[in-house]
């Protein structure tokens, strides 16, 4: 499965990125602007991307994740400190996988990005 | 000299009671009374003879006044029939050259002698007492329309008499009827603090004259409340010798006065707030530091390497806390102070006094976002690092320089580290290259967050990484 990190934290896209690799997973980009995650996403099309709902300055996690799923098809997991800020209206524009609530065990992380391969293959 | 009626005439014009004038039928004044004289405020002799309107000039309130009176005694003149006007305004100008407002109610009757209109008769009744009367009941009006739920007053400067809406008596504290029509007991319970204001704002918008007044003040009430009240009003001539009346409005505002407060606390408590988060989050992460430190004591050399790697990197975002803590402003870092913190840090952990390194610093006064500030931090402690592990394999001294500065044409900061050691290119054996592989992308990714880049070149005084990114103003 080919993954899209989509976060502007750079200690914790690295480490996202090594636990993804470490599950043999492919990592596509690492993006830390929704102009950029869209970007990456047109150019790789990935099959799933990790998306933080606070990006650097005025970018939109939840606008990057809403566009992925609606122009190109592309499902997210929502990793975030303050999960309680998405709206109802974001969940269903976004229509995640699954949720993530900030901080994450790797076990919780291991079982979401596993949850979505199976998924996918449904 | 104009056709006189007869002397008869004359007298019997100086004998009606009420003003009048005596003038041609194209409005030359032919003759007037005491009472106009006293009226008018003007003499007999300096009116005889004189055109109506250039010695009562119409004023700019009231601009077709000439064309009224005019058509009036055309009308008159025509119908051989008295023509009488609805009352009008005509401000007339006192001894001390001022104007005073007056109302008057005019009519024109011919004087007809031997079958023809030789002359007008004009009767002036001053209807000013009537009119302001009127006006000061239509202003009572429109202010208690304007507020429903509002107090209405009407205070006459002069006297001091108070006629109000109850609302005012209640704003005040007292019971309806308790007490009576004089504005003392009101001026009483006006704060101890505010009351010289409030009489001298009251006085000077007498003495302003007509125009919207408007005042806030505290009431001290006896069992110790205080009230915040808005007071707006208009100050009108009234119907009794032209005193001048301040009729207004009265709102209660305590609660948005409170409300003012309550949000200066707020803010103040967040700001309370905000340091107490910063403090937690600097000793949390110097935990962490603490904790991987902790661990390196047990562990293999190389092990132990990784984890005070690691330690030194968590170090790096703590003294961003810790200068937000210290500084009192939550909202920015002093970089320079920041900066020289983490490299004393970093040095001292690698053992440079012992090696023989020295890091020189040349740090501009720059304050920063907490995010950039962490950005930079990162960087810094990257460069630094590197530098201190690679650049001088097996060498008894070494110089690594730190420059901050601000780009002032560009908007831009520049950030360079030099040391005088050994280059990547000459670095030795792929060792150096893989354990610097993850400083490199947090460098990039670091630089690419805070919109920077990264140059990297050799300088006379060694080699070079220059980051420049953009700061507002």
């Amino acid at each position: 499965m080919r993954i899209l990190i989509v976060e502007d934290e750079v200690f914790i896209a690295l480490d996202l990125e090594m636990q993804i690799l470490d599950m043999g997973y492919e990592v596509v980009g690492i993006a830390a602007t929704k102009e950029t995650a869209i970007e990456i996403a047109c150019a790789q099309v990935p099959d799933l991307a990790l998306v933080d709902l606070h990006l650097a300055g005025p970018s939109s996690g939840a606008e990057a994740a809403a566009f992925l799923r609606a122009e190109l098809g592309v499902p997210s997991i929502i990793v975030s400190g303050s999960l309680h800020e998405l709206t109802e209206l974001d969940i269903a524009s976004i229509a995640p996988v699954s949720l993530l609530g900030k901080p994450f065990s790797p076990v919780k992380l291991q079982a979401a990005i596993r949850d979505a391969d199976t998924g996918r293959h449904r | 000299m104009l056709d006189a009626p007869s002397l008869s005439g004359r007298s019997i014009l100086h004998a009606i009671p009420v003003p009048a004038i005596i003038m041609s039928t194209n409005l030359e004044i032919i003759d007037v009374n005491a009472a106009f004289e006293s009226a008018v405020a003007r003499q007999r002799a300096t009116l005889l003879d004189r055109p109506l309107f250039d010695e009562f000039p119409p004023r700019p309130e009231t601009p077709n006044l000439e064309a009224t009176i005019r058509a009036s005694v055309a009308r008159a003149v025509d119908t051989r029939q008295t023509d009488a006007l609805e009352p009008g305004r005509h401000d007339i100008v006192m001894s001390d050259g001022g104007f005073e407002t007056r109302y008057w109610r005019l009519s024109h009757s011919p004087v007809i002698e031997g079958g023809e209109v030789t002359c007008v008769l004009q009767l002036v009744e001053d209807v000013t007492a009537e009119v302001t009367r009127q006006l000061l009941l239509d202003a009572r009006e429109r202010t208690a329309e304007e507020g429903a739920a509002l107090a209405f007053w009407d205070l006459n400067l002069v006297t001091g008499k108070l006629v109000r809406s109850g609302g005012v008596d209640s704003m005040h504290g007292f019971a309806p009827g308790e007490v009576g029509e004089d504005i003392e007991p009101f001026i009483e319970r006006v704060h101890p603090e505010d009351r010289d204001r409030v009489r001298m704002e009251v006085f000077s918008a007498a003495e302003q004259g007509p125009g919207p007044t408007n005042l806030e003040h505290r009431l001290l009430l006896p069992d110790g409340t205080i009230r915040w009240i808005s007071a707006r009003g208009e100050i009108l001539p009234g119907p009794v010798n032209g005193e001048p009346h301040l009729v207004g409005m009265v709102v209660d505002i305590t609660e948005f006065r409170q409300n003012e407060e309550r949000l200066k606390t707020a803010l103040a408590n967040q700001k309370i707030l905000l340091d107490e988060v910063n403090h937690r989050v600097k000793n949390s992460l110097q935990m962490v530091a603490s904790l991987l430190s902790l661990e390196s004591g047990r562990a293999s050399p190389e092990t132990r390497e990784r984890l005070m790697s690691a330690s030194i990197r968590v170090n790096a975002i703590a003294t961003i806390h810790a200068s937000l803590y210290l500084d009192g402003d939550v909202t920015s870092v002093a970089v320079d102070q920041q900066l020289r913190d983490l490299c004393d840090h970093v040095a001292a952990s690698s053992g440079c006094d012992v090696r023989g390194i020295t890091i020189d610093l040349d740090l501009a006064p720059i304050r920063l976002c907490p995010n950039q500030a962490i950005s930079l931090s990162i960087i810094v402690n990257e460069l630094i690092t590197n530098a201190l592990k690679h650049a001088f394999p097996g060498r008894a001294e070494g110089k690594v320089q730190v420059r901050l500065t601000r780009d002032g044409s560009a908007d831009e900061l520049v950030l360079t580290v030099t040391d005088d050691g050994t280059g990547p290119s000459e670095a030795a054996g792929e060792q150096a290259g893989r354990s610097s592989g993850l400083g490199q992308r947090l460098i990039h990714m670091s630089a690419r967050q805070i919109g920077g880049r990264i140059e990297q070149s050799r300088s006379p005084e060694g080699w070079r990484t220059t980051l420049r990114f953009p700061v507002p103003g």
